[in-house]
């Protein structure tokens, strides 16, 4: 039986076939009471004595936790999983829940006991994985990754010092979870089911045969790199990562290996700076959960809570961890997290409190990091990379719209004329009926607008590309490619969402300048003359954008199509985008749509946006992070926006121009009028 | 309107977070039902060619919201233009029932309709599948709703078994057709100042 046979020997190329998907059914297994606990381990924590996370743990009672009462998910390896039922599960095999590398590895995975206690069960399966071959020494995992999950995996190509201890333990069989509902087989490494509208199974599992390898490959690049930099690798719970460099800047873009993503992500964005300034504040919030779980009237008085609970199942109910059915019909951990995580922030953050697209940061980040973490980083990605996007008014939403909207008048001018069509060639009065109706549109304004109406009338496309931001591309783009963005977002800043949008935007440029319109397309890419005729139907353009902005995305299923044709190459002038000018972009974007809006709601804005204005606004906000905490934070932020408000009404005289883009004028065949003004302003700012 | 290549139909599925808007527009363009839609951030949109009384064809553009109330300033752009706006509740949830009347409050402000009173809303009530326990908003209350918006029209439906989908659709795009072709006969008066900064805008545009 050929499905028999390769789900036995996942080295899928040697089968000759398609490669067979990792394994990764999660079972609930008692931890064997031979796994030591190291807690208090000194020897683990010589090694990373900086790190207080390593010996306190997470929640009051983990402390209770014994070996014994821990649990690992067990993967299904059982040959015909379909058929089979739970008792026949886990014999011989213990796999992975997560098989990082698809290959003929052995992997476990280990969470925290459910039935200790349900509300201090972070339990996080995906986090803290280890690779068995290179890191696992069984002596230096800290008692907290064992209350979290851990998966070994033997990458074939690094398997010498294998330290089987850890994995050879007897696997008892799951008390809990019925994995005989699911195969295996449709599901991928991290447990989201291969096959999407867009994407077939088999398409997946013929990319995944060379994106695993590719995979291999940059994690052996990796070794070799902390190696040089004197950071083992041998441990699984990689804490450290080598200075901040343009090779290490490569490394990251090129991808982290899975199972260290949760570290390097916490790593990166100085999460356990945040944590170590407010070690009560997690807890805390539990506690308050806990009491608030207990009044009558919780549903009007946090009326968050509701739409919590409805999105909690709507957040990733293609993938495993989080299917009630993958537990035996009981709520899986991973929503109970969710569920946690979310009310916690939205007491925390009052603000924000809770937006929808925050259950899909967060329910990524759990299956990455343990629940105190995967807070914590959302805290930072609501606050210091999406500044002001998910607040009551959504204004960041709109600002950065509003920047991504320049980027595109700027960058891929063809896109540009779909999303702002020119109006004098739409010469067709009843078709221009309902697009004056239903937006602003301005004439061949890429360089004729310098009001830069759409700023505050923001074009119809942004509906959809908002989504983009706001989730961090969770569930826009496949996961192998939101990971790999997530990876740079945290190492390079925020400015890396805009560059990912433009590459998209210029990947689907094909599709949908595709034949009819090429012709009615060339006039403004040359000189900006708007007397030609456009072709078609602006609305029905408009459709077509929309169309294809919303669903190309979700087509994209190899990461290096965004990374090796549009990010890696220098040529492509929006590459030369950094954070500096998005900070900058998103000021000029702030100060034009608040002159826009009405007195009072301008106030408002004010004091709901948290704009990172500073050129290195994501460093120094980790600092003042370090220095304040996370509340005074806001507090001069808001300060600062004051005063900024000051400046700006001083030179709103001087504001009505364009934004200029700091080095792509020259590349750009742009009119000579746009030049000009761009050296205004520059001669201005000088 | 004979320059019209085709009629383009926008229609606007709004109400709260989990009435199951997406459910309805997937079940109505394709037929299709599935427990595992996720939350829907900003919106999405699908197209079906539309057959209305049998003589005329239409593109229907169906929009799905977000519920979330704070997303409603997102949609603000995507409002102008609509043809019809429907209205969803859950007929097991009292509050998604009590919102329906300022989500079309909302509507009216932002989509600069021509004409409010006569302006096309057509009222659903879903999940009739679900237990007759679990139901709390009672079909008069939801008669008297709709009675008081204007006798609009109201359809009790199920996304998940289809009850009453594709009727409610019928009388969706044959109202958006009608207000469609009122709106193209009214143009000439909605000719708005938006247009007008257009209209002097031409090379001398830099107004420093």
């Amino acid at each position: 039986m050929q499905k028999e046979q390769s789900r036995i020997s996942y080295n899928g190329i040697q089968n000759g076939g398609l490669v067979k998907p990792p394994v990764f059914i999660p079972r609930v297994i008692p931890r064997s009471p031979s796994v030591p606990s190291l807690q208090n381990d000194r020897s683990f924590n010589a090694l990373n004595a900086s790190d207080p996370m390593l010996n306190r743990p997470l929640f009051e009672d983990s402390t209770k936790l014994t070996p014994s009462n821990k649990t690992r998910l067990e993967p299904d390896f059982n040959p015909s999983p379909v058929q089979g039922s739970p008792s026949t599960i886990g014999g011989n095999s213990n796999l992975s829940v997560i098989d990082m590398y698809g290959d003929d590895t052995e992997s476990q995975m280990a969470s925290e006991e459910s039935d200790d206690s349900p509300r201090t069960n972070s339990y996080t399966p995906i986090n803290e994985i280890s690779d068995n071959s290179n890191i696992i020494d069984d002596k230096n995992i800290p008692q907290l990754m064992h209350r979290l999950s851990l998966s070994d995996t033997t990458n074939k190509t690094n398997n010498e010092d294998n330290d089987d201890e850890y994995h050879k333990q007897p696997i008892p069989k799951s008390p809990r979870v019925n994995i005989s509902s699911k195969d295996a087989e449709n599901f991928d490494r991290y447990g989201f089911k291969k096959q999407t509208t867009y994407i077939t199974e088999q398409e997946y599992d013929v990319w995944w045969k060379e994106y695993y390898q590719y995979c291999n490959r940059r994690k052996n690049k990796w070794i070799q790199l902390m190696e040089k930099y004197d950071l083992s690798t041998k441990d699984e719970s990689i804490r450290r990562f080598p200075p901040k460099s343009e090779k290490l800047k490569r490394y990251v873009r090129k991808g982290i290996p899975a199972e260290w993503r949760g570290n390097a992500w916490w790593y990166f964005a100085n999460g356990q700076q945040l944590l170590d300034e407010n070690p009560s504040t997690y807890p805390q919030l539990l506690s308050k959960i806990d009491h608030i779980e207990t009044l009558p009237d919780k549903e009007t008085k946090y009326p968050d809570l509701e739409i919590i609970e409805r999105d909690l199942n709507r957040t990733f109910p293609d993938n495993i961890h989080f299917q009630r059915e993958s537990f035996q019909n009981t709520e899986p951990e991973m929503i109970k997290s969710l569920r946690r995580v979310l009310v916690a922030f939205s007491l925390y953050n009052t603000k924000i409190g809770y937006c929808q697209s925050m259950n899909f940061l967060a329910g990524l980040l759990l299956l990455f990091l343990d629940e105190e973490k995967s807070f914590w980083m959302l805290v930072l990605l609501t606050s210091k990379y999406l500044p002001g996007v998910h607040n009551v008014n959504l204004e960041g939403v709109n600002i950065d719209q509003g920047v991504l909207m320049l980027c595109v008048q700027e960058y891929l001018p063809a896109i540009w004329e779909y999303v702002v069509p020119s109006e004098k060639s739409n010469t067709n009065k009843t078709n221009l009926n309902k697009l004056m109706n239903s937006r602003f549109t301005p004439n061949h304004s890429h360089n004729k607008d310098p009001k830069n109406e759409f700023l505050f009338k923001l074009p119809p496309v942004t509906l959809c590309t908002a989504s983009w931001f706001m989730s961090c591309f969770v569930g826009v783009l496949p996961i192998e490619v939101t990971l790999r963005i997530w990876d740079c977002l945290f190492y390079e800043g925020s400015h890396f969402l805009f560059k990912v949008s433009l590459g998209i935007l210029k990947l689907s440029e094909g599709e949908l300048l595709k034949g009819k319109h090429s012709n009615s397309l060339t006039h403004y890419t040359l000189n900006g003359n708007q007397n030609k005729e456009r072709l078609n139907n602006p609305e029905e353009n408009e459709m077509e954008l929309f169309q294809i902005v919303q669903s190309f995305p979700k087509k994209i299923l190899n990461p290096n199509d965004i990374f090796e044709k549009i990010i890696f190459k220098k040529r492509i002038t929006f590459n030369n985008l950094d954070q500096d000018e998005i900070d900058r972009c998103r000021k000029y974007v702030t100060e034009q749509r608040q002159k826009h809006i009405p007195l009072s709601d301008n106030k408002k804005s004010l004091s709901h946006t948290n704009i990172n204005d500073n050129s290195n606004s994501e460093r120094s906000v980790s600092s003042q992070i370090g220095e304040s905490g996370y509340k005074s934070l806001n507090v001069q932020k808001s300060k600062t926006m004051k005063q900024e408000h000051k400046s700006d009404e001083q030179l709103s005289g001087s504001q009505s121009e364009g934004y200029g883009f700091k080095r792509s004028i020259t590349s750009v065949n742009w009119n000579s009028g746009l030049k000009q003004r761009v050296r205004q302003i520059r001669s201005k700012k000088d | 309107m004979s320059t019209r290549k085709k009629n383009i139909l926008k229609v606007i599925i709004l109400g709260d977070s989990g009435v199951g808007k997406t459910s309805l527009m997937h079940r109505y363009v394709n037929d299709k039902y599935s427990q595992q839609y996720k939350a829907t951030i900003g919106a999405d949109f699908l197209t079906k060619e539309v057959n209305i009384d049998s003589d005329k064809i239409a593109t229907m553009q169906v929009w799905d919201t977000a519920g979330q109330e704070r997303f409603q300033s997102l949609g603000v752009a995507f409002y102008r233009g609509a043809d019809c706006c429907v209205l969803v509740y859950d007929v097991t949830n009292t509050k998604s029932f009590q919102n329906i009347k300022s989500w079309r409050d909302e509507f009216l402000v932002h989509a600069n309709v021509s004409s409010p009173e006569t302006f096309p809303f057509v009222l659903l009530g879903n999940k009739i599948d679900a237990d007759d326990s679990k139901k709390v908003v009672s079909n008069k209350a939801a008669q008297d709703l709709a009675a008081s918006l204007g006798n609009i029209p109201l359809f009790f439906t199920s996304a998940k078994t289809a009850i009453n989908v594709d009727t409610a659709f019928q009388e969706i795009a044959r109202s958006a057709l009608q207000q469609n072709q009122n709106d193209a006969d009214a143009f000439e008066d909605d000719f708005n100042d938006a247009i007008n900064i257009q209209l002097d805008n031409d090379t001398n545009s830099c107004s420093c």
